[in-house]
């Protein structure tokens, strides 16, 4: 289904980034955004996914006005996001993979709040198949995949909802070998024909080497047979990914679901063992050393009123201990900023403290936000 | 307050707490207030009744951070707080939840003890606090979120209480035990810290 004028932007201004802003898009269609790091392309599509607290301007999503102030809002309004940053804002890396591929959708695998086993299972084994993940490895740990790997399903989680009307990219193909790119551009392809959707694709200039002609266009990948290299003819360079050099060189053109390295099978295997249960053991042992370890000094140990003592001081302590473990686990003790907003950018600019307005310290801003007040630098693909 | 520091706004807010009553009671011992609390003290097989409260809380707690989506969903958050928020998980709204539950669980406590010693007073369960944490973290539960489980705490519990047990058994003075609670808290940290990184590194 291809609406008119699917996706409207009008006037989006973040301060400091971006300067009014808009942009008209079609459905089914895959519009880039192009811009140097730090020219203010991420900060619109931070903007339109709700990161970015302090946008301004009216965007509207299938005729329905979207307010930009909280990431639930934009999900609601069907704008899904993907960081350019996918292991810092995007996986779950300790988890695993069908946990991440999940980690959008819980609410549709569960009832009532409690999750569905079946449910999830089958959704994720989906979820792989579209992606070309190796069913096998649904429950590995996602970080030890490889950087290709990591994305597909990073961008997974986004597809296949039945409300999302506006996929939001941000450098898809970040810390990706070629395979992997390719397989990607083919992803976010078939994402835009299944119609409904609208996907936008940015990129920034991240390469160090120069490939792309200064970001200025992303053209349709030649997806057919030139492997080793980029889109422009030129060899893309290593990128930050340290498993790309792990790996070895890869054979250009191979399917990267096959990517069965040995060094991470060992490490599928190594995380299917699950050192969790280990562990507990290791502590019940350790309770009852402690508990032989009593009866040897201390005469009146094992008698039973001292166990109901111990049970006793035991259950006062641990309904706190309990209650505290949420806490623990959700993290909230050592989440000092829930702010992350310009923590991507590598090399600040310091800004004059007249420029800064409004709340906090907006760090760093790179003054070249002029390039977006030109729509017409938008290049559609 | 979204955004303050957890940890000072606790201590601080503990401390008021703490002030208050200490200025409106100073040291008293008080006895229940014509509430009738003395079931609390029951045992039932020989147990007092608040071991059945902490193992089916726990049990409750431990299925729920397993089976539910707001448990998946905490585990999420503290695995990776920026990707919990992009992927629009009820960020808030979960810590408010924790936070909520402890509170719980602390009133609960307090309650059990209160007719567990039939009197009340500010210093009674003086420890608790040191004591709740440690038992978290002897069960090997990271402090950065994201790892971790509820049954490890109640192993993790069950250590310290016998720790503590033995330590009054023997008659460590007050130092001596928090002496020897402070130092294998910081054992098992640093030991699971190592043993942690090293099966990272595969």
């Amino acid at each position: 289904v291809v609406r008119e004028g699917l996706v409207v932007i009008d006037r989006l201004s973040v301060p400091g980034h971006v300067v009014d802003f808009g942009l008209r898009a079609n459905g089914g269609e895959i519009v880039a955004i192009a811009g140097q790091v730090g020219s203010g392309t991420s900060e619109v599509l931070r903007a339109l996914a709700g990161l970015a607290p302090d946008a301004r301007g009216h965007v509207s999503i299938a005729g329905r006005a979207m307010r930009l102030s909280a990431p639930q809002r934009s999900i609601r309004a069907g704008a899904v996001f993907a960081s350019n940053d996918r292991k810092s804002e995007g996986l779950f890396l300790h988890q695993s993979v069908a946990r991440n591929l999940l980690a959008t959708r819980l609410k549709t695998v569960s009832r009532g709040g409690v999750l569905s086993r079946s449910v999830s299972a089958a959704l994720a084994q989906r979820l792989a198949g579209l992606i070309g993940f190796d069913l096998k490895r649904l429950g590995a740990a996602a970080e030890t995949l490889s950087g290709g790997n990591q994305q597909k399903v990073f961008l997974g989680r986004c597809l296949e909802k039945e409300d999302v009307l506006l996929l939001l990219f941000d450098e898809p193909t970040r810390g990706v070998d070629v395979g992997g790119r390719a397989d990607i551009h083919n992803l976010v392809r078939h994402a835009a024909s299944m119609g409904l959707r609208h996907l936008r694709i940015h990129r920034t200039r991240r390469d160090r080497g120069p490939c792309r002609h200064g970001g200025h266009h992303v053209r349709r990948p030649d997806h057919t047979d030139r492997p080793a290299r980029g889109h422009d003819g030129c060899r893309y360079p290593r990128r930050d990914d340290p498993r790309l050099d792990k790996q070895g060189s890869r054979v250009s053109g191979v399917d990267s679901t096959t990517d069965g390295s040995a060094v991470s099978r060992v490490a599928g295997r190594m995380a299917q063992l699950n050192p969790a249960a280990i562990a507990v053991y290791a502590f019940v042992a350790l309770l009852a050393a402690l508990i032989i370890f009593g009866a040897f000094i201390t005469p009146g140990f094992l008698s039973i009123s001292n166990f109901s003592a111990i049970l006793t001081s035991a259950a006062f302590v641990g309904i706190i201990a309990v209650g505290s473990t949420l806490i623990m686990l959700s993290g909230s003790l050592f989440s000092i900023s829930p702010r992350h907003d310009d923590r991507h950018y590598s090399d600040p600019v310091h800004v004059p403290a007249a420029l800064r307005r409004g709340r906090g310290d907006p760090g760093h801003v790179v003054p070249g936000h002029r390039d977006l007040r030109d729509p017409g630098r938008a290049g559609r693909v | 307050l979204i955004g303050a520091n957890p940890i000072i706004v606790t201590i601080g807010a503990g401390a008021i707490q703490e002030g208050v009553i200490g200025w409106l009671s100073p040291g008293d011992i008080t006895p229940p207030a014509g509430a009738n609390i003395e079931f609390l003290a029951l045992t039932i097989f020989g147990l007092p009744f608040s071991v059945y409260v902490f193992l089916g809380l726990a049990l409750v707690t431990d299925l729920c951070m397993r089976c539910t989506r707001f448990g998946v969903e905490i585990y999420l958050l503290g695995e990776n707080q920026p990707a919990a928020r992009a992927a629009g998980l009820p960020v808030a709204l979960l810590t408010t939840a924790a936070f909520a539950i402890v509170g719980f669980c602390v009133a609960v406590t307090g309650v059990l003890v209160a007719g567990f010693a039939q009197n009340v007073n500010l210093q009674v369960a003086g420890t608790y606090t040191f004591d709740a944490i440690a038992a978290i973290l002897v069960g090997g539960s990271a402090v950065t979120g994201g790892w971790g489980s509820v049954g490890r705490t109640v192993i993790g519990a069950l250590i310290i209480a016998t720790i503590t047990d033995m330590l009054l058994l023997v008659g460590a003075s007050t130092g001596m035990q928090i002496f020897v609670k402070g130092l294998i808290v910081t054992l098992v940290v640093v030991l699971l810290h190592l043993a942690r990184r090293e099966g990272r590194s595969i």
